[in-house]
C-alpha cells in the first residue's frame, strides 16, 4: 500500500479551507492539518510533522513566500516538498514561486475532485527526485 | 550750365564794352564760337553717362525683380525673363494671360489692387503665386498704372521680389515659436549624417545646451550609448520611401519614452527627421495602475469563486450522497455558470495583458503534432459531454514551429470547443495538420449550424458571438480574439471559411523555423 503524505494546509480563507479539506480528506482520503496564517503555522508545524506543505501565496500579515521562508528555517522542513495555491495564474507568477523552492503551483480555483490526486501525483514525483 | 550762360552774356558785353574794332569782334566771335562747342560736347558727355547709367540700373532691376506689363484688360504684353525663370512658365505661355490665373486660391490681392490702382494710382503688397510645376512663389509686388486723357486704364507695370525664401522662414520661425511651447522634446536632424538642425527650448533644456550650443553636434551627442546602427536599421523603410512616419517606444535617461519621427524634404533639398520625444512615464503609472487593479478585482473574484466552484463540484460530484434530480439540475446550472464567470475572468485578465503588450511568451521549439494530440486529449471529455466525436486527419509526423507551449494549447482549446460546441450532437470535429510553403496548417473543420454571413466579419471583435450553440454553454465572446491576437504574437495567422448549414473551417498557420531564419 502508497504511504500517503501527511498534509500542513495554510489558508486564510475559512471557505476555501472547507472546500479544500472535503477536497482532500473525504475525495482523496489525505490526512490534513489546516492552519488560518502563516505564523500559526510555523507555531504548529513541528508538532504536527507535515510531509507535505500546501500554501496559499496571498494571505494578509505573513504572505505564503514568506511562510515557506520561515518553515525551511527550521531544518526538519529545509526540504519538505511545497505546492503553492495561488488565485495569480500570470505565467511569471508561477515562475517566480516555482524559483521559491515550490514543488508545483496549484491555480486557483482548483478542481475539488481531482485535488487530492493532483497533489499525491507531486508528492510522489518529489519523492523520487523530480 | 546755367553758370556757362551766365559766364557767355558776362563776356559777350564785356566785348561791346572794351573791343570796337572789326578784328577784336572776330576775335570774340571765335572765342565764342569756340566756346559754344566746348559746352555742346560737354552736355553730350553727360547725356551719355545718364543713359548708360539708366541702361546699368535697368540690367540691375531685371536680374533683381520679376517685371511685366499688361494692357487695360490686364493681359500681359511684356514679361521679362526673371518673371519668365522665376514661374518655370515660358514667355510665349504668359503673354496673353492674366496674372491673377497665377494666383493662389488663397490670394486675395486682386481686389486690393483694383481698388489702390483706381485711388492712388499704385499697389505694393504681398502674392502668392503658382508656378508651372505646381510649387509656390512669394513676391513683394508694386504694380503702378498709367492712364490715357480720358482716365482709362491703359497700362500697369508690375515689379515683383521673390520673398519666397522669407516667407518659408518666418513660418518656420513661427512653428518653432510653437515648437519651443511644447512640453515634448523635439530634435529636427539632417538623415544623411544625423547632424542637429533644431532643439526646441525643452529638448535644449533636458540636454542643458543653449540656443547656439548644438552646432556640430550630432544625434548621438544626445543620448549616451547611442546604437547608429541600430537607429539606421530602424529609420531604414523610411529612407527606402516605405513610410514617410514611425512610431515606438524606447527608454532614455531611464525614463519610458514615445519617439514619433517623421522625414520631411528640408528647404535645401536635404532630408531631414523631426523626432517628437514624449515622456511617458506618467501614462505608464497609469497603465499599471489599470493592470494592478484588473489583477487585484481578479484576484478578489476568484477566491469566492474557488468556495463556489468547489462546494457545487463537491455536491453535484456526489462527494455527500446522490442528489435528487431537480436539485442535482439547478446545482449543475450554478456550476455551468460560475464555470463561464472564471472563464469570464481569465480572458479579460489575458485581454488585458495583450492590450497592455504585457503578455509574456516563452517560446520554446514545439511539435505541433504533439500538441494537437495534447489538445485533443484535453477537450475529448468535453466532446463526450457534447456527443461530439473529434478525429485527427493530415500529417502525423513532427512538425515543429517555435512558440509558447500554453498559449498554442490555448488556441487550439478554443477552436476545438467551439467546434464541438456547434456541432450538433452525434457530430464530428476532423483536426488537420498539414504543411504550407514556409508555414504549417492546423485546420479545424466542424460540419455544424455554420456563422451566419452577418456575424462572419465581426467574429473576430470581442464579445462578438454567432447564435447556433442549440442552447449549450455559451462562450465569453472574447475567445477567438484572443487566440487572434495570440496567433499574430508568433508571427502566424487565423481564418475561417463557413457555409450555413454546412460548417465551419478554421484555419490556423504559423511560420515555420525554417522560413523564419531565412526570412531573417
Amino acid at each position: 500500500m502508497t504511504q500517503t503524505p501527511r498534509i500542513l494546509h495554510v489558508e486564510d480563507d475559512p471557505d476555501i479551507r472547507e472546500i479544500a479539506l472535503v477536497a482532500l480528506e473525504v475525495v482523496g482520503g489525505l490526512t490534513v492539518d489546516q492552519c488560518a496564517s502563516g505564523p500559526e503555522a510555523l507555531e504548529r508545524a513541528p508538532g504536527i510533522a507535515p510531509d507535505l506543505l500546501l500554501l496559499d501565496v496571498m494571505m494578509p500579515g505573513m504572505s505564503g513566500e514568506d511562510t515557506l521562508a520561515g518553515l525551511r528555517a527550521m531544518p526538519q522542513f529545509a526540504n519538505t516538498p511545497a505546492i503553492f495555491m495561488t488565485a495569480k495564474a500570470q505565467p511569471t507568477e508561477v515562475e517566480k514561486l516555482r524559483q521559491l523552492g515550490a514543488a508545483e503551483v496549484i491555480t486557483k480555483p482548483f478542481d475539488p475532485m481531482t485535488l487530492a490526486d493532483q497533489v499525491l501525483a507531486i508528492w510522489e514525483r518529489s519523492r523520487a527526485g523530480g | 550750365m546755367f553758370k556757362d550762360f551766365a559766364s557767355l552774356l558776362g563776356l559777350t558785353q564785356f566785348a561791346l564794352l572794351y573791343v570796337s574794332s572789326v578784328g577784336g569782334l572776330v576775335c570774340v566771335f571765335l572765342f565764342i564760337l569756340g566756346r559754344s562747342i566746348r559746352i555742346s560736347r560737354e552736355q553730350s558727355v553727360l547725356l551719355d553717362r545718364k543713359d548708360a547709367e539708366l541702361a546699368l540700373q535697368w540690367r540691375a532691376m531685371e536680374a533683381h525683380a520679376m517685371m511685366n506689363v499688361s494692357d487695360g484688360a490686364g493681359r500681359m504684353v511684356e514679361v521679362n525673363d526673371t518673371l519668365v525663370r522665376a514661374s518655370g512658365y515660358s514667355r510665349e505661355e504668359l503673354l496673353g494671360r492674366r496674372l491673377t490665373e497665377f494666383l493662389m486660391p488663397d490670394d486675395n490681392s486682386p481686389t486690393a489692387v483694383r481698388e489702390a490702382l483706381e485711388l492712388m494710382g499704385y499697389w505694393t503688397g504681398e502674392t502668392k503665386l503658382r508656378r508651372k510645376d505646381g510649387g509656390i512663389f512669394w513676391t513683394r509686388t508694386t504694380i503702378v498704372a498709367a492712364r490715357d486723357r480720358n482716365g482709362r486704364l491703359e497700362r500697369t507695370v508690375s515689379l515683383r521680389t521673390d520673398i519666397t525664401e522669407i516667407k518659408a522662414r518666418q513660418a518656420e520661425a513661427q512653428n518653432r515659436a510653437l515648437l519651443d511651447r511644447l512640453n515634448d522634446e523635439v530634435y529636427v536632424f539632417a538623415a544623411d549624417t544625423l547632424q542637429l538642425l533644431y532643439l526646441n527650448r525643452r529638448a535644449l533644456a533636458v540636454q542643458g545646451w543653449d540656443n547656439t550650443g548644438y552646432g556640430g553636434r550630432t544625434l548621438a551627442d544626445t543620448t549616451e550609448g547611442f546604437d547608429d546602427a541600430a537607429f539606421r536599421d530602424r529609420v531604414a523603410p523610411m529612407l527606402a520611401g516605405e513610410t514617410e512616419a514611425m512610431t515606438y517606444e524606447s527608454i532614455l535617461r531611464g525614463r519610458p519614452v514615445e519617439i514619433s519621427l517623421q522625414l520631411e524634404d528640408g528647404y535645401e533639398g536635404r532630408a531631414r527627421f523631426i523626432a517628437v520625444v514624449r515622456d511617458i512615464s506618467l501614462r505608464r503609472q497609469a497603465e499599471e495602475a489599470r493592470s494592478q487593479f484588473v489583477a487585484t478585482i481578479s484576484h478578489e473574484l476568484r477566491s469566492p469563486l474557488t468556495s463556489v466552484l468547489g462546494a457545487l463540484k463537491l455536491v453535484t460530484s456526489g462527494a455527500f450522497g446522490q442528489l435528487g434530480k431537480k436539485p442535482g439540475a439547478m446545482l449543475g446550472v450554478a456550476l455551468r455558470n460560475v464555470e463561464r464567470l472564471i472563464d469570464l475572468i481569465n480572458d479579460l485578465l489575458d485581454l488585458e495583458k495583450l492590450d497592455a503588450g504585457r503578455m509574456t511568451f516563452s517560446m520554446t521549439r514545439i511539435d505541433m503534432s504533439a500538441l494537437v494530440d495534447e489538445a485533443l486529449a484535453a477537450n475529448s471529455c468535453y466532446g463526450d459531454q457534447l456527443q461530439v466525436q473529434f478525429r485527427r486527419t493530415g500529417l502525423r509526423a513532427v512538425r515543429e514551429i517555435d512558440g509558447d507551449r500554453a498559449r498554442l494549447i490555448q488556441v487550439l482549446n478554443n477552436l476545438l470547443s467551439n467546434a464541438a460546441k456547434f456541432s450538433p450532437p452525434g457530430g464530428q470535429v476532423e483536426v488537420e495538420l498539414r504543411d504550407a510553403p514556409g508555414a504549417l496548417q492546423v485546420l479545424v473543420h466542424d460540419h455544424g449550424t455554420g456563422i451566419p454571413p452577418a456575424a462572419q466579419a465581426h467574429l473576430f471583435e470581442r464579445f462578438a458571438q454567432a447564435d447556433g450553440t442549440n442552447g449549450r454553454r455559451p462562450g465569453t465572446g472574447l475567445g477567438l480574439s484572443i487566440a487572434k491576437s495570440i496567433v499574430e504574437q508568433h508571427g502566424g495567422s487565423i481564418r475561417f471559411t463557413s457555409t450555413l448549414d454546412v460548417g465551419t473551417t478554421f484555419c490556423v498557420e504559423f511560420p515555420t523555423p525554417l522560413s523564419l531564419s531565412q526570412a531573417a
